[in-house]
């Protein structure tokens, strides 16, 4: 039977376009959202601090946990391709701390936050330090969910830190140079590196710690304790 | 690292798309990549092209996209500043207004991570002949 209508459909063997416009990050974006409004539902502050493998991101963590700890309740989600030696060293400075193993992966994402987020008491805690997989490339992609993001750069990691890694401290929020007090065996100026970050980033807050030496810590921490107020 | 992910991205979403559409052989991608996206376009075409070995060819095709900025104080909209230091061996980005030297400004471009379309062609569909 003659059909009525003229179709025009694509032939065999015919090559065409399809217009797909998928976010391959967006599924990592709407977790992120939703830990964010977990955390905001009950009042917690979450930060993300990254930085390179021996930036003294650990050390840093530990100080502030000590000094905010006596006000504040704190978590803190450790990430690591593996073991809990990190955890272990936070957990005595007085926070409630939970232990990421990435595996293989070279930063954390918004789902494995988000499962760690159901093993807490949300409803104790006020403050959310969420420790990076030490790297200064992958976590920037990834948001997490938090408030604020801190990049902690030492100086032992040479002069030109900030500089080759310009795209994380677009990401940033606040910056630390940490391990001041080795600047002159290393001949390292962190000013240097300030100007740098505030160079790429306007506006992003820097300081200056030593946080095996306790300089600079107590203003980080005082910083981050008028955020929760 | 993360570049294997977004390759396992990539491969998901062709995946439904198969599903979707199985009398179309997909020969090709089109991807956007955002110029201040942490990814390298040459590693996400290995990865891909090791998680599709089995299946024919896919040409792969990777488009940078340029950073643009929106200014929340002048509303200039455009190019981003870099800065040029001879010490280094790239341009150093500056997010700050080229107007009006603000430091409200938002990137608007060039965090993409997209997969704009699919090449495909239309392959000899049976069960619809049979129809």
């Amino acid at each position: 039977m003659q059909r009525k209508t003229k179709i025009i459909e694509s032939i065999d063997g015919e090559i065409f376009d399809i217009e797909l416009s998928e976010d391959l990050l967006k599924k990592n974006k709407e977790i992120a959202r939703e830990n964010k409004k977990l955390l905001e539902k009950h009042n917690i502050l979450g930060i993300d601090i990254m930085g390179a493998i021996g930036a003294g991101k650990t050390t840093l963590i530990t100080k502030i946990v000590s000094i905010l700890s006596k006000k504040y309740k704190i978590a803190v989600l450790c990430g690591d391709l593996t073991t809990t030696l990190d955890a272990d060293i936070i957990k005595s400075a007085g926070a409630e701390v939970i232990q990421i193993n990435t595996g293989k992966e070279c930063h954390l994402d918004a789902n494995l936050v988000r499962k760690a987020l159901k093993e807490l008491s949300l409803n104790k805690i006020d403050l959310l330090i969420i420790e990076n997989v030490g790297n200064l490339i992958c976590p920037g992609e990834f948001v997490l969910g938090t408030h604020k993001r801190m990049v902690v750069v030492s100086v032992t990691e040479g002069p030109f830190m900030v500089v080759k890694h310009p795209y994380i401290f677009m990401e940033a929020d606040v910056g630390v140079i940490n391990k001041i007090e080795l600047k002159d065996v290393m001949d390292v100026e962190p000013k240097k590196l300030q100007s740098a970050m505030k160079k790429i980033k306007p506006g992003i807050k820097v300081f200056e710690t030593s946080a095996r030496k306790n300089i600079g810590v107590e203003i980080l921490a005082t910083f981050i304790s008028k955020l929760l107020k | 690292m993360h570049e294997f992910t977004i390759a396992k991205e990539i491969i998901m979403h062709l995946n439904e798309f198969k599903k979707r559409q199985n009398d179309l052989k997909i020969i090709g991608l089109n991807i956007e990549l955002g110029e201040f996206t942490f990814a390298n376009e040459e590693q996400i075409k290995f990865w891909l092209k090791e998680l599709l070995k089995d299946t024919n060819k896919i040409n792969i095709n990777i488009k940078r996209i340029k950073p643009i900025v929106y200014c929340n104080k002048c509303g200039y909209s455009g190019n981003i500043k870099f800065s040029a230091d001879p010490l280094y061996h790239f341009l150093l980005p500056d997010l700050r207004c080229e107007k009006c030297n603000s430091k409200r400004i938002d990137l608007i471009k060039g965090r993409e991570c997209n997969l704009k379309s699919v090449k495909v062609k239309k392959t000899f569909n049976k069960k619809k002949k049979l129809l």
